[in-house]
């Protein structure tokens, strides 16, 4: 096992905001994603798609599609009988296997659930004949509100299952009777947030094409190629090594495209009988339909204060809504479960108790969004700790500063065993509360000349990094992941690293070229980076849940380090030097205090290939130049505050951000410009959990908004300049240091947010927001129930 | 419907005359029919700007628009911006100030502020908000993008330089 290699400080190529090499070639319009494949002969499909959210099929009549002189092809779920069972074994409750069938059957659970699939030359023709096919549904209950989906009378969803609740849990750490027992004040709150869709500009898509010799090649937009090449094989029983997954460049994922869904299994299976490419491309209302919704729980937190300010214990139930189905493959537990095992959040809080319910309702299933079930969770404890600083007339900060864990107190075990590696919290919020010029707001009158509202809010956040098996295990879900990379040299001495990680976005092109060119002491401009193809990557989970920087990293500086050291011994024979004394450094390989004397890695590449009688003997160094390292890291913990300040119109609900302010402490940085970068996307999103976005199901579960006419995410005016600072406490743990930075404001900028539209209606009560998104609805609903108290 | 009506237009300098089935969209015209892939479709509704082109100079939703209806138009798409591999003054300053992640709006987002520098040479941040308002973008959070567009609109103006 290799210790932790810290990097600490600013080197060469770590710690520096370079350009990405990624992006010329997309600025020209030049990158390939999904649509923009042709192949030889494609054709497309397009599906049939449930008009009910819970029904029995009846009858599907597809003689007049299937009449139609363009239709290649037309399956429903009798002919393609296959599907998923989301499950897996350890979890601390009952978790009862949810079956998803890839084309819906006997019934349909919810609106879009695919229930037929055309092929034809063209999608506009596809969906021409889509429209010819006949179904008669005989309706069924459908349920929208877990609260009712979970009754004991309810219709089930699922018969097999008998009810509505698939998992059942409760914990419970030291002694929660007493804490509140002895509270000074309980605080005692119901909260509903809203349900979402990551909704990157890319939709989902799938190209499948069995070759003339037999193999299967997939193109898809997702964020995990190699595990997408693993199911596929799984569930269609096809052999691994005949099936090559190509993620091409990918629009943006944020864990939405880290699933597996049913086109994806559907086109290959398709692929192989109508033999020729077949493409999908979800259009954008399929996909608010049916891409993994996200975010929306049913929250009842209990906290019991001190009156001083001191946490002294909480209990919490989370009722989670999965949808119709639980997603594959995280499951429904993505919310609820990593909610409630981060409860403590940044505090010391001993006394714990939790229940956890995942309930199914006639709506898209949920999965993993940026921040998973911790943007809810999260919201929940900080909004009943903003209502405990109003009774207990404490600020927010004071509360805060009174339970963060201390600096001195890392290692950090809390309540629900999870380890907090390192982290400097008191830092991290003074800066934020400095820049922010926070306590000073909170002097001056809410009440501005122009009839407006202001209002500062703040917020701290812990986020659960690296998602391995480790940090997995820490959030509930017993998971074995797998990640490595490979590093070789080619005869020139030029550098490819095979990553299994894969960027949608973030840069790892970049970010990992700089890893490899330190660790190696070659020149970046010598370092490639392939990813996203199964038949040249190396096997990984891909990129999710904060995890690439230090699995990525990790894995690069491990594999690097072995040809680094390769090298190293082949130029000291040639040299005729100690291995001990030599070290590389832009590509010349030298002893140390000497670079005058130096011979290239270029040339040492070209001896270890070609020069049996120069390098040494084949039985003591072996002339390869290339590795394959794996690494499954402890979870790191990386943390950080927002602070937002706001103008709020009392007469329209209304809400103007005037200043955003984010600090991160994501342990050492690779590359700070794109921290930098996911730090904004990331608070864009979160503004848009917090403030707009709310995928609105009505009672018979047809959803009312599938377009962004009506399902409303962030654009350049709704949000400010985002000001970012940094503070590095590097991981002890890691290799490099480094810790994740990509869900973070998914955990924090909703609630600062809505601690700043607290602040702003201080004048008018105690009440706090216990809803996202705080839409004038919503804002005029709290003024209007302050008035009424 | 397979009653196909001939269209000629103008596209990046060049001149194409395609019969195709009148109900096709600019957008998919331009990606599959003429296979300059650049410009991107991200909702179909109008709404989120990925499709953004020049149509006679102005910025225009191809989504919105029939192929047959470019009849006898000149349109620019992304594909018109760099010179021989050279990247445009307004392409650059985005490399330089990230002002792209995934890059899916990015095309988009170059078209419409290619066309709005044109009108507005010296425009503040919050003039570059409101123009950048009707493209959506889902990573950057903005701020990166509207740092590009500053930039290029300065580098533009000091050397005199109109792309």
């Amino acid at each position: 096992m290799s210790e932790a290699t810290a990097m600490s400080g600013v080197t060469k190529y770590i710690g520096v905001s370079r350009k990405r090499s990624e992006d010329p070639v997309v600025l020209m319009g030049r990158a390939k994603y999904v649509d923009d494949i042709a192949l030889p002969g494609m054709v497309e499909v397009a599906f049939l798609r449930s008009t009910h959210a819970h029904a029995r099929i009846k009858r599907v009549d597809v003689s007049k599609a299937e009449g139609h002189a363009d239709c290649l092809g037309l399956v429903t779920g009798d002919e393609f009988d296959q599907g998923t069972t989301t499950f897996f074994p350890g979890t601390r409750g009952e978790l009862k296997p949810v079956s998803t069938p890839f084309i819906a059957r006997d019934k349909v659970r919810y609106v879009g659930e695919i229930i037929a699939v055309v092929v034809a030359p063209s999608r506009y023709i596809a969906e021409d004949i889509v429209d010819l096919i006949e179904v008669e549904y005989e309706k069924l209950p459908a349920y929208n509100d877990v609260e009712e989906a979970m009754q004991d009378g309810a219709t089930p969803l699922h018969e097999e299952l008998g009810g509505n609740v698939y998992y059942s849990d409760s914990y419970s750490s030291g002694d929660v009777a007493k804490a509140f027992k002895d509270a000074d004040l309980v605080v005692s709150e119901k909260f509903t947030t809203g349900r979402t869709s990551a909704a990157p500009m890319e939709t989902r898509g799938v190209i499948a094409e069995w070759s003339w010799d037999e193999k299967l090649t997939v193109w898809s937009s997702t964020q995990m190629p190699y595990p997408l090449r693993t199911q596929i094989s799984h569930n269609l029983g096809i052999p691994e090594q005949i099936i090559r997954v190509i993620a091409p460049t990918v629009g943006g994922g944020f864990g939405q495209k880290a699933h597996f869904f049913p086109e994806e299994f559907i086109l290959p299976w398709l692929a192989k009988r109508i033999r020729k490419p077949l493409k999908w491309i979800e259009d954008r209302r399929e996909h608010l339909l049916c891409a993994a919704h996200a975010k929306q729980n049913t929250i009842y937190m209990e906290i019991a204060m001190q009156k001083d300010g001191v946490i002294l214990g909480m209990k919490i139930k989370n009722i989670g809504d999965s949808g119709a189905y639980s997603q594959y493959p995280w499951s429904g537990l993505i919310e609820s479960l990593a909610a409630n095992t981060g409860a403590p959040g940044a505090f010391r809080v001993e006394n714990i108790e939790y229940e956890t319910r995942v309930v199914l309702t006639n709506k898209m299933s949920t999965g993993a969004y940026r921040g998973i079930g911790w943007s809810a969770g999260c919201y929940a404890r900080e909004m009943a700790l903003t209502k405990a600083a109003k009774l207990l007339d404490l600020d927010l900060s004071d509360i805060y500063f009174k339970n963060l864990i201390r600096s001195d107190e890392f290692p950090y075990t809390t309540a629900t065993n999870q380890v907090y590696d390192s982290g400097d919290y008191h830092k991290v919020l003074d800066k934020c509360l400095e820049l922010s010029d926070y306590r000073n707001l909170k002097k001056h009158p809410r009440l501005g000349d122009n009839g407006k509202l202001r209002g500062v809010g703040c917020s701290f956040f812990v986020e659960q990094t690296n998602w391995g098996s480790r940090a997995a295990q820490e959030s509930g879900f017993p998971a074995t992941l797998h990640d490595t990379t490979t590093v070789e040299m080619d005869p020139g001495g030029k550098v490819t690293v095979r990553s299994g990680q894969f960027s949608h976005g973030q840069g790892l092109r970049t970010t990992l070229a700089q890893v490899a060119a330190e660790t190696l002491g070659v020149l970046i401009e010598d370092v490639v980076v392939i990813d996203g193809d199964t038949e040249t990557g190396a096997y990984g989970m891909g990129t999710f849940a904060s995890r690439s920087a230090v699995i990525g990293g990790g894995t690069v500086i491990r594999a690097a380090t072995d040809v680094r050291n390769k090298l190293i011994k082949i130029a000291a024979h040639v040299m005729e030097a100690h291995a001990a004394d030599l070290t590389i450094d832009d590509g010349q390989i030298f002893v140390k205090g000497s670079p005058g004397h130096s011979i290239s890695v270029a040339e040492i590449a070209h001896i270890t290939y070609f020069d049996r009688f120069r390098r040494p003997d084949e039985n003591e160094v072996e002339p390869t130049l290339s590795s394959t390292r794996h690494y499954d890291p402890p979870a790191a913990y990386a943390n950080g505050s927002h602070a937002v300040i706001i103008e709020l119109d009392p007469q329209l609900g209304t809400i103007d951000i005037k200043r955003i302010i984010a600090v991160e402490d994501c342990g050492n940085m690779i590359n700070p410009k794109i921290v930098d970068g996911q730090m904004r996307g990331g608070v864009a999103q979160g503004i848009g959990l917090g403030l707009l976005e709310h995928l609105d199901y009505d009672a018979n579960g047809q959803l009312r908004n599938t377009s962004f006419m009506d399902f409303l995410i962030p654009n350049a005016m709704t949000l400010p300049d985002i000001e970012c600072a940094h503070v590095i406490t590097p991981s002890p743990y890691t290799e490099g240091g480094f810790k994740g930075a990509g869900e973070a404001a998914m955990l924090s900028i909703h609630i600062a947010l809505a601690n700043a539209v607290a602040d702003a209606l201080s004048d008018y009560g105690t009440a706090v927001p216990t809803v996202t998104p705080l839409g004038p609805q919503q804002i005029m609903d709290l003024i209007n129930q302050q008035a009424a108290d | 419907m397979s009653d196909k009506q001939e269209v000629s237009l103008k596209v990046n300098g060049e001149n194409y005359h395609r019969e195709i089935e009148p109900r096709t969209l600019l957008s998919d015209f331009i990606r599959h029919d003429l296979a300059l892939t650049g410009t991107h479709v991200g909702c179909e509704h109008g709404i989120c700007g990925s499709c953004t082109i020049l149509v006679d100079g102005l910025p225009v939703r191809s989504c919105l628009m029939f192929a047959v209806q470019a009849e006898g138009k000149s349109i620019e798409t992304v594909e018109s911006l760099a010179t021989d591999g050279q990247l445009s003054v307004l392409q650059n300053a985005f490399w330089e100030n990230q002002g792209l992640q995934c890059g899916f709006c990015t095309s988009g987002i170059l078209m419409s502020m290619k066309a709005f520098l044109e009108e507005n040479p010296n425009p503040s941040r919050e003039d570059i908000r409101e123009a950048l308002s009707g493209n959506l973008c889902r990573c950057t959070g903005y701020h990166d993008i509207v740092d590009s567009v500053a930039a290029a609109a300065e580098s533009l103006t000091s050397s005199g330089a109109t792309r």
